[in-house]
């Protein structure tokens, strides 16, 4: 990979590191492409997101109602 | 029935349902439940809440699910892993330059705290194509490690980290399909 990789190889880095650690170059490489590119800074973002949401997920830290006819967590809606 | 007993077996449906999201296999899926229960209920446990119930049936679930892969890891065909077409090139110009810009989601407090989110993410989940959602949930809510992964399904790293990178870009899809696209759906009758 270059010094510059395009977005796509950026986002396969970025998915990468939710597997493991990346060594330093790729992780410099994301870092500096970031800085100038709004869209995978937003990917990236998404990326984070999913990541919080699939942890609360699972460890049931989800609001869902545990049984059947049991008032769930937020307000009954109308 | 007891009060206990029969709190656990209302929580049987949602069991299941994870059960069956990680081994693709009702019958797996109904030993994998059927295991836990019987362990729930020769536990003198002590019954705190509810809350606290579901998560403690769910960690059990989470052992006999492992027992089942173990058992009837390798039977289930891991070919077609590669046929699936591939998304970078639905996202990515032949450049790398990205087709649609991707979409600010904002924070995340705002979804984490709406219970239909989290039904929407779990039919996302359950909606991941064969190996790949059974590789997904794995490492997911297994937490299973790569080599434990490579070694139940008979996979190499390289296939795991294929499927798992696939799983992601998929399930990024459906979220932005079924959660951020549609109006906020506030009110459900």
């Amino acid at each position: 990979m270059s010094l510059l990789p395009n977005c796509r190889e950026v986002t396969r880095l970025l998915l990468e590191a939710e597997e493991h650690a990346l060594p330093w170059p790729d992780r410099a490489r994301i870092r500096l492409h970031l800085g100038i590119c709004d869209a995978c800074s937003t990917f990236s973002r998404q990326v984070d997101f999913m990541r919080q949401a699939l942890g609360h997920w699972r460890r049931e830290d989800d609001n869902s109602p545990t049984a059947p006819g049991n008032h769930p967590a937020n307000p009954p809606e109308a | 029935m007891s009060d206990f007993a029969s709190q656990v077996q209302a929580l049987r449906p949602q069991l299941l349902r994870f059960a069956q999201a990680q081994l693709r296999n009702p019958a797996w899926a109904e030993d994998a439940v059927s295991d836990t229960l019987l362990a729930a209920l020769e536990k003198p446990q002590s019954y705190a809440g509810l809350a606290q119930l579901k998560t403690w049936l769910v960690g059990i679930l989470k052992h006999k699910v492992i027992d089942q892969i173990r058992r009837h890891g390798r039977e289930v065909s891991t070919t077609g892993a590669d046929d699936e077409q591939d998304l970078d090139d639905l996202l990515f110009h032949a450049d790398g330059h990205w087709r649609t810009m991707p979409q600010d989601w904002g924070r995340p407090e705002a979804a984490l705290g709406q219970r239909q989110f989290f039904e929407v993410l779990q039919l996302c989940v359950e909606q991941l194509p064969g190996v790949q959602g059974r590789v997904f949930m794995m490492r997911e809510w297994l937490e299973l490690g790569t080599s434990e992964i490579c070694k139940e399904l008979g996979l190499s790293s390289t296939n795991v980290f294929v499927l798992l990178h696939r799983a992601r870009l998929r399930l990024r899809d459906c979220l932005q399909a079924r959660w951020f696209d549609p109006p906020p759906a506030t009110v459900r009758p």
